[in-house]
């Protein structure tokens, strides 16, 4: 087939003429009446052969179990979880959601204008919440306790404003299936407590960076304080959406365009790297942030990153895979802090993964990408080598580290379909990405073409493939011997799917596919019970349902959905609550 | 920031009625369907009515036809009932070759379609069908390449 004869049969896939003008008259209506109900354009569903329109197999599901489910009782004592942020124990009345911030602008060290969030200004005011001088002289600890990840959103990128921790993410790799949303705060640093409330280093891919406060007494409100935003207007998108917002200050922008604050992990050839992570905060005169046995995370965190920028093994160099950095020019899916996952840690030591990438890779994909003709088929570039991971090991002793850096034995990607693989982990030749399970007894790798779950033996070192899916996006949360994947494809296309695996094993023990396509995870968690999973997804009109889930089969035990038409859940004092049929049910979580 | 309202309603209409209505189609294969969706899609344009852009807003119309049409295909299993030679007959009468052309495109992998369509048709760029899918550029270029493979190959299988 030609592409002109390819391009023949797309013309013959026209909407004709006489349909779309009359469907144009009937959606120009819609402007005329604002009670005018979605959808509703005045004529019924067709008919057409073969087929018959229903509703789908989830509504139906979920319906008939909702009838069921509808006399369950509220279940008390479940424990508050909002992900893996410390629980508050005296408030149990608190708001459920950490409520993304509007955005304080960044004025440099000039005194700033910090916004309250989502909620009601006149509410904040009428009860004062402690707000410490972040701006001022401060001294916060900033510390691993152990890895976590969070990610956040604010109403401008119309995404879940919802703060997520979760200990077994990346630590610096970009949150997972959000790659492409206006999503300008998505990178860990650090987490710290103290008797006011929680806080929270991040940044934004610009060089923008923040702290975030969460007051203790105040647990549905959370302050952010920005200090500096990279607004120069060659910039990505992000750039784009701050000085749309006229958020950011110029002066603060990074003049040199090398990558400004998180380049550490981007240096490549003639990059000057960045002297560390903290020290750039220390450019802003935020000398005191971290003192103490913050320095010394520094030092742990200049270890991840100074693990050099290419290695040689078995005759073929990898390369640190460069990166989306403030310059934007890298492609999409290199985005990401270097590609480290950190798989451990304590004050002595760390464990962590490097993806490196192919020389000859690099240097194929520029083939490709140059080439207008299509000469090049991705497919047949082979997949050994193209990426590979380094295992990391660093250890304090004597006062100073000692560094083992293993590269992971030969692993084609193509390998990964066999039964068992050598003691490494090595990603495929696509986007990728994996999760280490509680304590190293599960992995999974997640990549465009699906993903693979694999049990991980540690007395043998050896990984057995135990399951593959068709979805690369996933939430996961883990019991103490389950592991909960909530996942779709890269894009929610193709729905979401609910499996659940026991840890050790890593055998599938129950399923359910039944959740519409389009949605996409909005939270994800575990009663404090262990009874129930709930999930919230949205799709793309940001019509929402919730799902409660029996984590024994992974039935659905109620849903209701928010709709522009009706509301039918509501998430409130930790608990949720549908009404819906008459009926009203609450579970606790 | 861009409004949809009365007055640019049309033109936008228009400017995207064929890009939405053939995602749908090459999903869904049933042009009654695919109408349906794209009257879903610019009705929920108009609800939404605010865009960043006006790349923003193609882009936001190509996810949601897509994702209507795969969400009609997965709850009315069309695929299962509603053969492919059972759609021939609805289009315009094409000649035997331009049929099995159809089949073919039409026998693509959901996930490949909207990316062939794009790229092809629309002569979108490959860093712009990535953006608007949510997809890396790698990504589209390995989903290109497959829709090539698999046209050519099956092409061939029947001339065969």
């Amino acid at each position: 087939m030609t592409r002109q004869e390819l391009i023949r049969v797309y013309d013959t896939m026209a909407m004709p003429e006489e349909r779309a003008a009359a469907l144009q008259d009937r959606l120009m209506s819609l402007f005329e009446s604002k009670t005018a109900a979605p959808y509703d354009l005045g004529e019924p569903p067709r008919e057409y052969r073969g087929a018959e329109k229903k509703p789908s197999a989830a509504k139906i599901t979920a319906a008939a179990l909702s009838t069921a489910a509808a006399a369950a009782v509220c279940i008390v004592g479940g424990k508050w979880l909002l992900d893996r942020l410390p629980a508050a124990p005296a408030n149990p009345n608190s708001p459920v959601e950490v409520i993304a911030t509007e955005e304080a602008t960044a004025e440099g060290t000039a005194e700033p204008t910090i916004e309250p969030t989502a909620e009601t200004d006149s509410e904040v005011l009428d009860d004062s919440v402690p707000l410490p001088d972040l701006y001022g002289a401060f001294e916060l600890r900033f510390d691993l306790i152990e890895p976590f990840c969070y990610s956040w959103c604010d109403k401008e990128t119309d995404l879940a404003p919802v703060i997520r921790i979760d200990a077994h993410e990346d630590i610096f790799g970009s949150v997972h299936n959000w790659d492409g949303e206006l999503l300008p705060d998505r990178y860990c640093a650090g987490f710290c407590e103290d008797e006011l409330g929680w806080y929270m280093r991040g940044s934004n891919r610009n060089g923008g960076d923040s702290i975030y406060y969460v007051p203790k007494n105040r647990r549905g409100q959370m302050y952010r304080y920005d200090y500096g935003s990279d607004a120069a207007p060659a910039r990505s998108d992000y750039s784009a959406v701050y000085q749309q917002l006229e958020k950011g200050n110029p002066e603060l922008s990074d003049p040199n365009n090398d990558g400004s604050f998180y380049a550490s992990a981007l240096q490549y050839d003639d990059r000057e790297p960045v002297k560390n992570y903290v020290g750039q905060i220390s450019w802003l005169g935020k000398e005191m942030l971290c003192a103490e046995r913050g320095a010394r995370w520094t030092e742990e965190f200049i270890k991840w990153y100074n693990c050099g920028s290419s290695i040689t093994f078995e005759g073929t160099k990898y390369l640190r895979t460069p990166l989306l950095a403030a310059g934007g020019t890298a492609e999409e899916d290199l985005r990401g802090m270097g590609r480290v996952w950190v798989i451990d840690h304590s004050d002595t030591k760390i464990i962590a993964a490097f993806r490196f990438t192919s020389e000859d890779w690099i240097n194929y994909r520029e083939q490709l990408q140059a080439d207008k003709n299509n000469t090049y088929d991705i497919s047949d570039y082979p997949n050994a080598y193209a990426a590979r991971y380094f295992i990391l090991t660093a250890e304090y002793e004597n006062g100073e580290w000692h560094e083992r850096f293993e590269p992971l034995n030969q692993i084609d990607a193509m390998g990964l379909l066999g039964e068992k693989f050598p003691n490494n982990y090595a990603a495929g030749f696509y986007d990728d990405s994996y999760a280490w399970g509680n304590r190293s007894f599960v992995a999974a790798q997640f990549n465009d073409g699906g993903s693979e779950l694999f049990s991980y033996n540690r007395v043998t070192d050896e990984y057995t493939l135990q399951n593959r899916f068709s979805y690369s996006a996933y939430y996961h949360l883990y019991s103490d011997s389950q592991l909960y994947i909530l996942g779709s494809d890269e894009n929610g296309s193709e729905g979401l799917f609910l499996y659940k695996y026991a840890i050790e094993s890593g055998a599938l023990a129950a399923r359910n596919e039944e959740l519409a396509a389009g949605e996409v995870t909005h939270r994800f968690f575990l009663s404090g019970d262990g009874k129930y999973l709930f999930a919230e997804t949205k799709d793309a009109e940001d019509n929402r349902r919730a799902y409660v889930f029996e984590t024994d089969d992974l039935n659905i035990a109620a849903w209701g959905e928010n709709t522009a038409e009706h509301t039918q859940f509501s998430f409130a004092d930790a608990c949720l609550v549908i009404t819906k049929d008459g009926a009203e049910c609450s579970f606790d979580y | 920031m861009l409004i949809i309202t009365s007055s640019n309603f049309p033109q936008y209409y228009r400017e995207h009625i064929g890009t939405v209505y053939r995602v749908a189609l090459g999903i869904v294969r049933i042009p009654e369907e695919a109408e349906d969706i794209a009257a879903e899609c610019f009705t929920a344009m108009i609800n939404k009515a605010s865009f960043n852009d006006e790349n923003h807003l193609k882009a936001w119309l190509i996810v949601t036809a897509e994702h209507k049409a795969l969400n009609v295909v997965k709850s009315a299993r069309i695929k299962r009932t509603v053969p492919l030679d059972a759609l021939n007959s609805r289009y315009t009468k094409p000649n035997e070759s331009r049929l099995e052309l159809r089949q073919l495109v039409l026998g693509l992998p959901e996930k490949l379609k909207t990316v062939t369509y794009l790229y092809y048709y629309e002569n979108m760029p490959t860093a712009d069908i990535a953006a608007a899918l949510g997809l890396s550029e790698h990504s589209v270029y390995r989903r290109l390449a497959q829709a090539r493979k698999r046209l050519k190959l099956e092409l061939e299988e029947g001339e065969a």
